[in-house]
């Protein structure tokens, strides 16, 4: 590294938990010719630091992973004036990078870049010298579907008397065809009515603007069913669906992580899927609240993927880590070469994404081996396993 | 001869060839760097995965400045594992890890900067 110095006088805070990062940070920015840097370890120090600097820091370098708590969160609590330009140093994989950067700039911050650890000395200097950034791209917006049938107070009753249960539909590995991971799907067993499909009424509850306690319901009982079923052969990964409004809320992403937390659950046996168009009726919100459950270690999922607006655009800088491939493409595809080309185009494009690919829909042997020769990875579907309680999926595994 | 874990010649070259940066660092090293393996191995034997994890992340990137590969490797195969199957693998591979890296520790310990007036021949 050489050491050619910065503007002079620039002001810089380095935000990250780990001494050893920090001190090289520190000492990387003193080499080039900043000295006026101050440190943060937690975000009580952090705030504190930011409030009591009267004009604030020409640039915030910050790390994404800090001792209970990540970045974003710190960020988005602090005046974007006063942080100046922002540098992620991180350690995680890129791709998290790249969306917290989005999120970031989404939130009207300016982001300069990405850094990976160890700190390269000539990288942090371009950087911090850079003036022109990119601006990210808006999503845009969907309309809300609405429905009439159940009162809210009905619903309200519904959601604190547990009578919305999950049922598990089993996802299998198509090679082995043997348990992979199992997908929460809410019913409701009405007292009079008996057991309702989510078809009569989450558009409903999401009208009432109950979907919140009805996604923590479901998060319940999925890390219950993951505790219960520890000491089988395989640790069980369970899929459970998120809303499009619960990614307009800060507050419900937040309680749905404490509900993982209390049943000491590891993220990385949940999996948060959302559909193509819940993705399109949030933009920057979105994009924030799955790069911090990302961050926390749990896998987001693209639902029903080929029906909605997902751009590739979008595939690129989304943080997700599975696709759902529509039925609509699984089906019966094997009899068309027109559904072959598209199923053969969607899993590669995965595949060069890292990410894991699940076939909806597998309704026969046929659909089951045809998928697994185009290398899709997962399946579900009728053919393989339905929905069933947890009490049978227990039996089932 | 035993194999070398690590090339502390990194962490000078990110102290700048800084010899009193790189002796600084060095320090904070193998202050630090024991008391994480220290933690590391409790939430091992408590079976504590969150945490585990967590301390994997923090140690990987410690490892990272001093060039310890193959540790890192094996660290990362373990991450990878624990996510996958959602607890952490059997205690031998554990046992193995925290032995490769006081292994680490130690090789950091005797790496001295050429210039060290101390130790001229190193």
């Amino acid at each position: 590294m050489t050491t050619a110095s910065c503007e002079p006088k620039q002001k810089v805070l380095v935000i990250e938990d780990d001494l050893l990062q920090r001190k090289l940070v520190v000492n990387t920015l003193h080499r080039l010719g900043i000295d006026d840097v101050l440190e943060a370890g937690d975000s009580e120090t952090t705030l504190g630091l930011i409030e009591t600097s009267a004009n604030g820091f020409d640039a915030t370098i910050c790390d994404l992973r800090l001792h209970m708590s990540d970045a974003l969160d710190i960020l988005s609590r602090s005046s974007k004036e006063k942080l100046g330009s922002i540098i992620i140093l991180s350690g995680l994989p890129s791709d998290v990078m790249t969306a917290s950067a989005q999120v970031l700039s989404r939130q009207g911050f300016d982001v300069r870049g990405c850094l990976p650890k160890p700190l390269n000395g000539l990288r942090l200097k371009s950087l911090l010298t850079q003036t022109n950034r990119e601006t990210p791209p808006k999503i845009p917006q969907a309309p809300v579907r609405k429905n009439q049938a159940f009162t809210e107070s009905e619903i309200m009753a519904a959601l604190t008397t547990g009578q919305f249960v999950a049922h598990y539909q089993p996802k299998l590995t198509l090679q082995t065809r043997c348990l992979s991971g199992v997908e929460a799907l809410c019913r409701w067993q009405h007292p009079e009515h008996g057991l309702l499909a989510p078809g009569l009424f989450v558009s409903l509850v999401e009208a009432y603007g109950l979907i919140d306690l009805l996604t923590e319901r479901m998060l319940e009982q999925a890390c219950q069913l993951i505790t219960e079923t520890r000491d089988y052969t395989h640790p069980l990964k369970v899929s459970v669906n998120l809303s499009a409004d619960s990614l307009e809320n800060h507050g419900a992403i937040q309680r749905l992580m404490a509900i993982v937390r209390e049943a000491a659950v590891a993220p990385e046996q949940l999996i948060f899927e959302l559909t193509e168009s819940t993705l399109v009726k949030n933009d920057a919100q979105a994009l924030e609240l799955l790069t911090k459950l990302r961050i926390q270690g749990f896998g987001i999922s693209l639902d029903d993927f080929g029906t909605g607006y997902t751009s590739l655009r979008q595939l690129r800088t989304l943080p997700v880590t599975e696709l759902k491939l529509d039925r609509s493409f699984v089906t019966g595809a094997y009899a068309s070469s027109r559904a072959t080309h598209i199923l053969d185009s969607v899993i590669g494009l995965a595949k060069h994404l890292h990410l894991n690919t699940v076939a909806e829909g597998i309704e026969s042997d046929a659909d089951a081996e045809f998928l697994e020769q185009r290398g899709c990875q997962e399946g579900q579907g009728y053919f393989l396993a339905r929905p069933m309680p947890s009490d049978k999926l227990k039996r089932w595994m | 001869m035993t194999k070398r874990l690590t090339k502390p010649e990194m962490l000078l070259a990110l102290a700048d060839n800084d010899n009193v940066l790189f002796d600084e660092l060095k320090r904070l090293f193998l202050r630090l760097m024991p008391e994480q393996v220290k933690s590391l191995e409790l939430t091992f034997a408590a079976g504590d995965t969150q945490t585990s994890l967590a301390l994997l992340h923090k140690i990987k990137g410690s490892l990272q400045l001093v060039g310890a590969e193959c540790t890192i490797y094996d660290l990362e195969q373990i991450s990878s594992d624990t996510r996958c199957i959602g607890e952490l693998p059997a205690k031998p591979r554990l046992n193995k890890l925290s032995s490769q890296l006081r292994h680490v520790i130690n090789e950091v310990s005797q790496f001295e900067s050429r210039s060290n007036p101390e130790n001229p021949t190193s």
